[in-house]
């Protein structure tokens, strides 16, 4: 093989690399975020409604209702669903070892399984 | 998977949960005190922040400064490259600033315990808590994204 093609050739395996990289990378980032947002309304919030009252609590519930809650919890949560789903597709297009294309698929999947989820 | 790869995850993992807490709680939680009124949501911050936030987020607080430390504690003992003492040494920094700006915030929050229903006396108290709670979330945000780059590079 020539030598410039094998550079090349190089190159662009390095290229598709970078890509997956920075997927994943983005990818952690925002469901790092989503993660913690969803243990602050899960263990710190809701158990709330316990020691003040289901009243007080729904008046917090529904002005966070109308404020930056909709807005913050849908882009947090799209963003992240379709950085894994990207990370995923670019993984398994690239031929990305299996090793690493296991975990991107199945972390991919638990969006899918968590945005279901909040559908229902 | 090696110590300092360990330490890393670790820190990126306590990190990133409390990135999502502290961003819910500055973008979501804290703007709310003007809809429903001080009173009101210093009834809620006493069951929320000053219930079982009195547990998580020390827990969290204290676990990602610490695999922070150790993390970057290791890689100049281990004699890692510049590459990586770099960010290491940048996310202990802000870590640190992290924990400073949260001995200013904790005591205000603290005080709302015991405080009187009075909405001028609360709703200074809760504003001087959003600024606060504002510098640390920036610090720890940062640090987050700080970790990733670490780990990038390790």
């Amino acid at each position: 093989m020539p030598l410039v093609a094998l550079v090349r050739d190089k190159r662009e395996f390095l290229d598709m690399v970078d890509t997956t990289v920075i997927l994943v990378v983005s990818t952690t980032a925002l469901s790092g975020i989503a993660a913690g947002t969803s243990l602050d309304v899960s263990i710190r919030q809701l158990p709330a409604r316990h020691r003040i009252g289901v009243l007080a609590y729904s008046v917090y519930s529904q002005a966070t209702d109308l404020g930056t809650a909709v807005f913050w919890y849908i882009s947090v949560g799209i963003s992240a669903f379709l950085l894994a789903l990207a990370s995923a597709l670019v993984a398994l297009l690239q031929r990305v070892p299996m090793v690493h294309t296991l975990p991107i698929t199945l972390f991919a999947s638990l969006w899918v399984v968590h945005l279901v989820n909040n559908r229902l | 998977m090696n110590l300092m790869h360990f330490l890393l995850v670790l820190a990126i993992a306590t990190n990133g949960l409390l990135a999502g807490l502290n961003m819910d709680t500055g973008l979501v939680k804290l703007p709310t005190r003007r809809r429903i009124g001080a009173v009101a949501y210093a009834a809620f911050a006493r069951g929320n922040d000053l219930g079982n936030g009195l547990v998580v987020y020390p827990i969290l607080g204290i676990g990602a400064a610490l695999f922070t430390v150790l993390a970057t504690a290791l890689a100049y003992l281990e004699h890692f490259s510049m590459g990586l003492l770099l960010p290491l040494s940048l996310a202990f920094l802000l870590s640190l600033l992290h924990t400073a700006a949260t001995t200013r915030a904790a005591p205000v929050m603290l005080s709302i315990k015991d405080a009187p229903d009075d909405e001028a006396l609360l709703r200074a108290k809760l504003d001087r808590f959003a600024r606060w709670h504002a510098v640390r979330a920036t610090f720890q945000v940062l640090t987050f994204f700080v970790l990733l780059w670490a780990l990038i590079v390790s």
